[in-house]
């Protein structure tokens, strides 16, 4: 295999298996959060935005792996 | 791939000013500053007691933010002192991840370079604002007590009190957690330019791939992408100036515990001393 095949496929790789963790993390984030707020609705306001937060730092690792294979696809 | 989109990470550059490069990112950026300069000075001059929309939406967002800082420092005179921060980064933000929204600001084209680009998909600006945010919560704590901030990261104070075996184990585990932090400290520059640049990076190269795929997908089809891409602007913004604050107000309010701590400290040390000699 050349340099190039290699390159798309290390991409395709990194963004598909980096892609598992953020799923199920956010998948469960979402899940708890409404849970949460169908049990006390006075509170859905500042869990939704609690919510955004958490999502956001559960799907920093699913960015780490986009950022990687962006890199492997236009700079490297 | 023959006809593949041009993409590239680094911005294009437009022209040269003195030997520097103005690239259409960078230009973009001047644009939003100013853009934003005079949404406040809109604001401020047509500040009523009855509110207009804007007026409405700058009020909803200050009090978002003072709110969230009363909850982090439990301090009216503190919160107060970093809301034009927070609020700042959370403005240019919002309106650098939504530049690209306005009409024909992406027709623009000159010698085949887009002249503006969303400037958060730069990860020079994206980098250089989550400095800001360390050099901010580190330097606090600097001032605050140089010697503890020291003490907190680098941790031989267990080193010099080995009395056994276990004990050498527990300083060494003490060290090797202090350098764990020195990383993570480091590693939140990083998670936090690189989540708002990859967000948005990847936003624009989603649209750009699907209306390259064929001439059916030009028109119609990227618009979902669109409005994905206006949602996760506005999250990202709010993401990334909660955490910041929290990193500042985190950091400050452990310096607090940790200077509490030593005083307490240092008085026990002293009246054991005045114990010791009132015995003898």
């Amino acid at each position: 295999m050349d340099i190039e095949t290699l390159k798309l496929l290390g991409a395709g790789l990194c963004m598909g298996l980096g892609a598992i963790g953020p799923g199920i993390g956010e998948g469960y984030v979402g899940g708890k959060a409404i849970e949460a707020m169908a049990r006390n609705p006075k509170m859905a306001d500042k869990i939704l935005s609690n919510m955004l937060v958490a999502m956001a730092i559960t799907e920093s690792t699913g960015i780490y792996s986009l950022v990687i294979a962006l890199i492997l696809l236009f700079v490297v | 791939m023959e006809n593949a989109p041009h993409i590239s990470i680094a911005p294009e550059v437009l022209g040269n000013i003195a030997g520097v490069a103005i690239t259409n990112s960078f230009l973009s950026s001047i644009c939003v500053s100013l853009i934003l300069i005079a949404l406040i000075f809109y604001v401020r001059v047509k500040l009523s007691i009855v509110p207009g929309t804007i007026q409405l939406a700058a009020e909803g967002i200050i009090t978002f933010f003072y709110n969230q800082l009363l909850d982090a420092y439990g301090d009216e005179k503190r919160a107060k002192r970093f809301l034009p921060l927070i609020i700042g980064l959370f403005l240019f933000i919002f309106l650098s991840n939504q530049f690209t929204i306005i009409p024909l600001v992406q027709s623009v084209v000159l010698d085949g370079v887009d002249v503006f680009r969303a400037p958060t998909s730069h990860f020079s600006l994206t980098v250089t604002l989550a400095l800001i945010t360390f050099l901010v919560s580190n330097l606090i704590a600097i001032s605050m007590s140089p010697w503890l901030y020291v003490k907190n990261f680098i941790k031989i104070g267990e080193l010099l009190k080995v009395r056994c075996a276990g004990d050498l184990a527990k300083a060494f585990l003490d060290i090797f957690l202090g350098v764990l932090d020195i990383i993570g400290e480091l590693a939140k520059v990083i998670s936090l330019s690189a989540r708002l640049f990859g967000n948005i990076f990847a936003g624009e190269v989603m649209v750009v791939v699907i209306a390259s795929l064929s001439a059916y997908t030009q028109f119609f089809v990227p618009a979902p992408f669109y409005a994905l891409g206006l949602l996760s602007g506005l999250i990202q913004a709010l993401v990334f100036s909660v955490l910041s604050l929290s990193f500042i107000a985190g950091m400050h309010t452990s310096m607090e515990a940790a200077k509490e701590e030593a005083k307490k400290h240092k008085e026990e040390a002293g009246k054991r001393k005045l114990a010791a000699k009132s015995i003898s």
